[in-house]
């Protein structure tokens, strides 16, 4: 069934990265279709992750050197760029991890009902 | 992120900058098809028919070419590929448009140049400290007479000040000199400073060559040694290396020399260029004889304020255990800066980097003229580009490009103008204008200080343009043929800019105009003397060759007749300083039956010392009395003649002739005054202008004279007034002076013409560049009302025809444009001449007998503008009259 666009939610900002390479260090090596595709599965389809976001976010953590690009052959023989976590990605994953988590807590913290 | 992650981040960035962009796109544009190809296989998973699966992931995907750019932006370097695209937009502008190009640079080099040239003076005069460590501990201390003024120090006065102060880490003397050189080809006059042994101490400088002097040499016997400038060093010793030890003779004494100074220091600039060690013998040790100069460098950690009280106390002191010759009698302690540079070399400088700032403000009201009548031509394309989505912010950037590369155009070629000028300014400046020590020259400073002028000259001019250029009104700019009205905001703009420029002119106008009346009046001035074909020379007769007075006036008188006898001489006198130059002695006084006044109280007039024939020979013409003579000699009575200011003075209703003035004796062959002698006045001359380093030409001093039988001294100069070109008679006059003596030197000879355009040159050199600078001004204005006006004619054609179709005179239209663009001019004027009754009050210390509020250079310098402005808009409001109605109207 085709999903109405309402149930599209925007990724809240500065987590793009976090989701990226949390997919990427999962997944070992993975096109950028690919990783757009685990995140709106593992989020049952609550996050999309849209193409004008993507590639430039893929684009700066080459420069970055949190990623390495290798062009490779997907299952079906057809050319892709295929991502894959440097260290200082995994690094990068981590500071990213902890802060979120803080972050998380606190919201949390300050929402819960008293 | 440490500093190697930094580093291969923007290594990588660079690879992205200098990779090929192609390959860069047709990677990312494989990558899109296969997601977009991929996302439509899962929609038709999901069960949507294919054509409809395409569509949506289309949708979604947006616009593929706007996704690549955003990718590609990610790698960071928009900014300078926007920058590069400009740039590269501007240079090919730049170079389609050769006519505006090369205006709008020559502007700016014209403007900048001068600006450049005028800053690397102020630059090397006003802002580079003293060449010296320390400059700020160095002071220059002299006498403080009673009304404030500071005085030369007398021998005992420097001692006990060197004796008594704990405020000077050093104190050096300076006693200003001439010696002879002999022994190699003609004998030699040279200037030199005698300084104490710490002078080099004091200023923190050492000897490139050898040494400078040790505490001792300022002993009598000791002293026989000299540092040489570098200049002289390689100019009259040939650069000898093995030059220490060498003997040298100097006012027939053997000399050592112990050091050579460094090269293109001050000291191959001074005035000296030569240092002897001073010693004193027991005929300087005297208290009323004031003849040394004296600099000091304060001891670390020790004030202005502080020395200037300690040097108070000790003054005081003095002045208490030798009223006779120091009652108030103070110590001045000032900061050697200012006397290095004399406030009115600081106020010239400033008044002309002021005036040459406003001829660069209004090139660039020129320019940005210029700038605003291109944008209108411009507005279409701009209005295209933000129909295409530019930002404002991004067209702004774009305009600016272009006017950044025309300030580097225009600051490259001011810096070779300012260059040029800067040396054709340093050929024709007078001697001893600027101090030694400053070093005029295009250094890193003024070279950057330059383009920074250049590039925010050419940003200024861009600014207005583009910011009215960038606001268009889309829908009116991109109709075709809109215009008539248009461009509303940019005309006020112009109106404003040319406003500007002409207050600004009229400002620099005034002023310059201010200083050409002053210096008119400078240069006619009546100088009490006649300075057609006369000659003047020194011959400086040293007390090592004349111990006797007797023997040097005989010497003279012989010298005297001597030239005399030369063919082509009328007349010829021998006098202490030549017309002009100031004076050897000054004197104080006291008129004879008039209250007593102790010494150090009396007031003060010139003591020259003449030949009985000077005033014939110099064209001074007696007033009263009779003139001095040969009959005035040692023995006889002594006599003066006085100046009409001195009788005018000091005699204010009553005859002087008869009356006798007490002036204390000039002891020959000792730095000593004697007992007060009682000089007749026997009769009054005419003023002759004194002029010198001192007093300026203008000034009327009262002067006696009396002559040098009755008061020999061993400064001696020659007048001689011939019958032709004097020039013609240098050669035959030296020859009859060796005649007499083959070891006379005969130095500085000059004409009386020359000496006078020398004593005003200072503010001659000022008036021309002034006057320059206001001319450039006047006409860049001038340019800016040309071009406003006839902007505004080429728009209004298509109403002048209407007018004229409806019956209007031409002449009536040519009143209507010039009216209204003169208005523009009245308006100007009137600011700016609210401006410069403020201004031009700065110059009024460098004005001579002229007010800064003078009605009638004010009143010409408004009609002069006004006639420029005038013309300005006459010329493009003719075309008004021609406008043909028929050819307009048909273009409809």
């Amino acid at each position: 069934m085709p999903r109405p666009n309402a149930s599209r939610d925007q990724i809240p900002p500065g987590t793009l990265y976090m989701l990226i390479l949390r997919m990427l260090s999962r997944h070992g090596e993975l096109h950028g279709f690919e990783i757009a595709k685990c995140i709106e599965q593992l989020s049952h389809d609550v996050l999309q992750v849209e193409e004008g976001s993507l590639y430039p976010a893929l684009q700066r953590m080459l420069i970055k050197g949190w990623a390495t690009a290798q062009w490779g052959v997907t299952a079906e023989n057809r050319r892709a760029r295929y991502y894959r976590l440097t260290a200082a990605g995994h690094k990068q994953l981590e500071i990213e991890l902890s802060q979120f988590g803080r972050v998380m807590g606190a919201i949390q913290s300050v929402i819960q009902p008293a | 992120m440490d500093l190697t992650a930094k580093l291969s981040e923007f290594g990588r960035r660079l690879r992205l900058l200098f990779g090929p962009r192609d390959r860069f796109e047709r990677e990312l544009a494989e990558e899109m098809r296969l997601h977009r190809d991929l996302r439509v296989r899962g929609m038709q998973a999901d069960g949507l028919p294919k054509d409809e699966a395409t569509h949506a992931a289309q949708r979604r995907f947006g616009n593929a070419l706007r996704l690549q750019e955003q990718v590609h932006e990610a790698s960071g370097w928009l900014w300078l590929e926007n920058l590069m695209s400009d740039a590269r937009y501007a240079l090919r502008r730049v170079r389609k448009t050769p006519g505006f190009t090369s205006i709008a640079v020559l502007t700016l080099a014209l403007g900048v140049g001068a600006t450049a040239a005028i800053f690397s003076f102020v630059n090397a005069v006003l802002l580079k400290p003293l060449p010296y460590p320390d400059p700020e501990r160095i002071v220059s201390v002299g006498e403080k007479l009673p009304d404030g003024f500071s005085n030369p120090i007398s021998t005992l006065n420097f001692l006990d000040w060197e004796r008594q102060n704990r405020c000077f880490q050093f104190l050096s003397a300076i006693a200003l000199d001439k010696v002879t050189l002999t022994g190699s080809g003609r004998p030699d006059q040279l200037n030199v400073h005698r300084v104490s042994a710490s002078y080099f101490k004091v200023l923190g400088v050492g000897a490139m060559l050898g040494r400078t002097f040790a505490a001792s040499e300022n002993e009598v016997g000791n002293d026989r040694e000299v540092v040489l400038s570098n200049r002289i060093w390689r100019s009259r010793f040939g650069g000898d290396p093995k030059i220490i030890g060498r003997k040298i003779t100097l006012d027939a004494k053997n000399y050592t020399i112990i050091g050579v100074l460094p090269a293109n220091s001050e000291f191959d600039r001074t005035w000296a260029v030569m240092w002897l060690p001073l010693a004193f013998t027991p005929a300087n040790m005297t208290r009323n004889y004031h003849w040394l100069y004296a600099i000091a460098r304060l001891e670390p950690g020790v004030t202005l304020k502080q020395a200037r009280d300690q040097m108070d106390t000790i003054g005081a002191g003095i002045a208490a255990l030798y009223p006779d010759s120091n009652k108030g009698i103070g110590v001045a302690v000032n900061s050697y800066i200012d006397q290095v540079v004399q406030p009115e070399l600081r106020r010239s400088l400033w008044v002309l980097l002021a005036a040459v700032g406003a001829v660069l403000l209004i090139g660039c009201a020129n320019l940005a003229n210029l700038t605003l009548a291109r944008g209108t031509d411009r507005e279409h394309e701009i209005a295209i580009r933000s129909a295409l989505g530019a930002r404002r912010l991004r067209l702004i950037r774009q305009l600016l490009t272009e006017n950044i590369l025309l300030g580097i155009l225009g600051g490259v070629a001011g810096l070779a103008l300012g260059n040029a000028f800067m040396h054709g300014m340093k050929l024709w400046l007078p001697p001893d204008m600027l101090p030694p020590q400053a070093n005029v020259r295009m250094d890193y400073g003024v070279l950057v200080i330059t383009m920074v002028i250049g590039i925010l000259t050419g940003i200024l001019s861009g600014l207005a343009p583009a910011l009215s250029g960038t606001r268009p009104d889309l829908a009116r700019s991109l109709k075709e043929g809109a215009r008539t009205t248009a461009g509303l905001t940019p005309h006020r703009m112009r109106t404003v800019l040319v406003v500007a420029e002409v207050a600004l002119s009229f400002v620099l106008l005034t002023g310059a105009s201010l200083l050409i009346r002053s210096f008119n009046r400078l240069a006619s001035l009546d100088t009490g003397v006649d300075t057609t074909n006369v000659l003047a020379m020194d011959l400086p007769t040293p007390l090592t060759e004349f111990t006797n007075s007797t023997t040097l006036t005989n010497y003279l008188r012989e010298l005297t007749e001597k030239v005399r006898s030369v063919p082509g001489v009328r007349n010829v006198a021998i006098t202490d300083k030549p017309p002009m130059e100031g004076f050897a002695n000054g004197a104080l006084f006291l008129i004879e039956g008039r209250d007593y006044l102790p010494y150090p109280q009396r007031p003060g007039c010139g003591f020259k010392v003449v030949g009985p024939s000077y005033f014939d020979t110099v064209g001074t013409r007696l007033l009263k009395g009779r003139s001095l003579n040969e009959g005035d000699v040692a023995d006889a009575l002594p006599v003066t003649v006085i100046n009409e200011t001195m009788a005018k003075t000091y005699f204010k209703g009553e005859d002087p002739i008869g009356k006798r003035i007490l002036i204390r004796q000039l002891v020959f062959g000792k730095a000593e005054r004697g007992p007060d002698i009682p000089w007749q006045v026997v009769g009054v001359v005419k003023d002759e202008k004194v002029g010198g380093k001192v007093f300026s030409l203008g000034e009327d001093i009262p002067v006696v004279y009396v002559t040098f039988y009755q008061s020999p001294g061993i400064r001696n100069s020659l007048v001689v007034r011939a019958a032709m070109n004097p020039l013609l008679l240098n050669g035959s006059i030296e020859q009859a002076i060796w005649k007499v003596n083959k070891n006379q030197a005969v130095a500085n000879i000059e004409t009386l013409e020359e000496i006078k355009t020398q004593s005003v040159a200072p503010a001659r050199l000022r008036t021309v560049l002034l006057a320059i600078f206001a001319g450039i001004a006047v006409l860049l204005a001038a340019v800016g009302i040309y071009g406003v006006v006839s902007y505004s004619v080429a728009q209004r054609v298509h109403e002048m025809a209407i007018r004229l179709a409806l019956g209007a005179r031409p002449g009536g239209l040519l009143k209507l444009v010039i009216g209204k663009a003169m208005l523009m001019v009245l308006v100007g004027l009137a600011l700016g001449g609210g401006a410069a009754l403020g201004l031009t009050r700065v110059l009024a210390s460098l004005l001579y007998d002229t007010s800064p509020t003078d009605r009638v250079t004010w009143v010409v310098a408004g009609a002069l503008l006004a006639a420029v402005a005038l013309l300005a808009c006459y010329i493009p409001a003719r075309r008004a009259m021609r406008v043909d109605p028929m050819v307009a109207l048909r273009h409809e």
